[in-house]
């Protein structure tokens, strides 16, 4: 009779699920990382809005 | 790939070379003037160290304060908050200063004014810096007194400093919220010199720990509510393929 014990069983089924959680997580990071870097600028806007702040123009060189 | 040491010593050796090659840290200095006495409480404030630390295009700065100044009459005033400067495409001055006072009651009243001085470089003298700018100065009174403020732009050329409004004073306690915007020009120079001004009054015979703010930055509503949606989203993204998972389990077992 062909037996295996639990713990093999167990290893094996991780072995099997393992991969398609990895890349679950990759694409989770993924999309985390895309969230946040279209957040970051409205976030700061947004906190700054309410605190003291000035801004200006920024410079410019005249046309010769 | 280098050792530990090796890299190692590569930054130290990089440390060393970018002054030389004007790759310096930015200044910002924070005076500190009125019924104390005129003093820098942050960072540096002549002219010649805030020229020389100018932020260039795309560099920024932030800072944290915490000071005491002790006015002619005895009275003790903590100074404390951040600062975040940046110069990406345009200039930006953020100050979020809060004045409180440290002793047991003011034993006459007192003037406390702040400047947040920084200075911006791009190109040459030719460089104009004209243009509309922005101001916005909230104030946090938690008792009587006084709070009002500007903003004063100059170059190393026109440099006589040109102010983008005059707010207030506002009398406490209350917040309030003030905005102003001028076109200010010729503004042309090298180094624009940036001057952020608070002016915060004290009355006599206020209680000890009465404060005066800009207030610092606070997650607004409307941030929590995009916050939320956003972590419904990943939650819901989340939960369908560990659902999968689960199922293709069950089936194994």
């Amino acid at each position: 009779m062909d037996f295996k014990p639990e713990r093999e069983l167990e290893s094996g089924q991780n072995a099997e699920t393992q991969p398609a959680e990895t890349q679950h997580r990759r694409d989770m990071v993924r999309k985390l990382g895309r969230f946040a870097a279209y957040a970051a600028p409205f976030t700061v806007l947004a906190l700054n809005s309410k605190a003291g702040t000035s801004s200006g123009p920024g410079p410019h060189v005249p046309r010769p | 790939m280098r050792s530990v040491p090796e890299r190692q010593l590569v930054l130290l050796a990089c440390l060393l070379v970018a002054p030389t090659l004007g790759i310096s840290n930015p200044v910002t200095g924070i005076q500190v003037s009125g019924s104390v006495p005129t003093t820098c409480g942050f960072g540096n404030c002549t002219g010649t160290a805030l020229s020389a630390g100018a932020l260039t295009l795309g560099t920024s700065t932030t800072g944290s304060y915490n000071f005491n100044e002790t006015a002619t009459d005895g009275d003790i005033y903590k100074v404390s908050g951040t600062f975040n400067n940046t110069f990406l495409s345009g200039t930006f001055l953020g100050f979020f200063p809060t004045v409180a006072l440290v002793s047991t009651t003011a034993a006459a009243a007192d003037t406390i004014t702040l400047d947040m001085l920084q200075d911006f470089s791009f190109g040459t003298d030719t460089t104009s810096w004209a243009g509309i700018y922005n101001e916005k100065l909230p104030f946090v009174l938690s008792g009587a007194g006084t709070a009002g403020g500007q903003v004063l732009y100059s170059t190393d050329l026109d440099t006589t400093p040109q102010s983008v409004g005059l707010l207030g004073p506002v009398s406490g306690p209350g917040a309030f919220d003030l905005v102003d915007s001028a076109t200010l020009n010729p503004l042309t120079g090298k180094n624009l010199i940036g001057d952020f001004q608070f002016t915060f009054t004290f009355p006599e015979g206020a209680p000890g720990g009465s404060s005066i703010s800009s207030p610092i930055p606070e997650p607004s509503p409307t941030i929590l509510v995009a916050l939320g949606l956003a972590g419904l989203l990943i939650f819901k993204f989340c939960r369908i393929p560990f659902k999968r998972n689960s199922r293709s389990n069950h089936q194994l077992q």
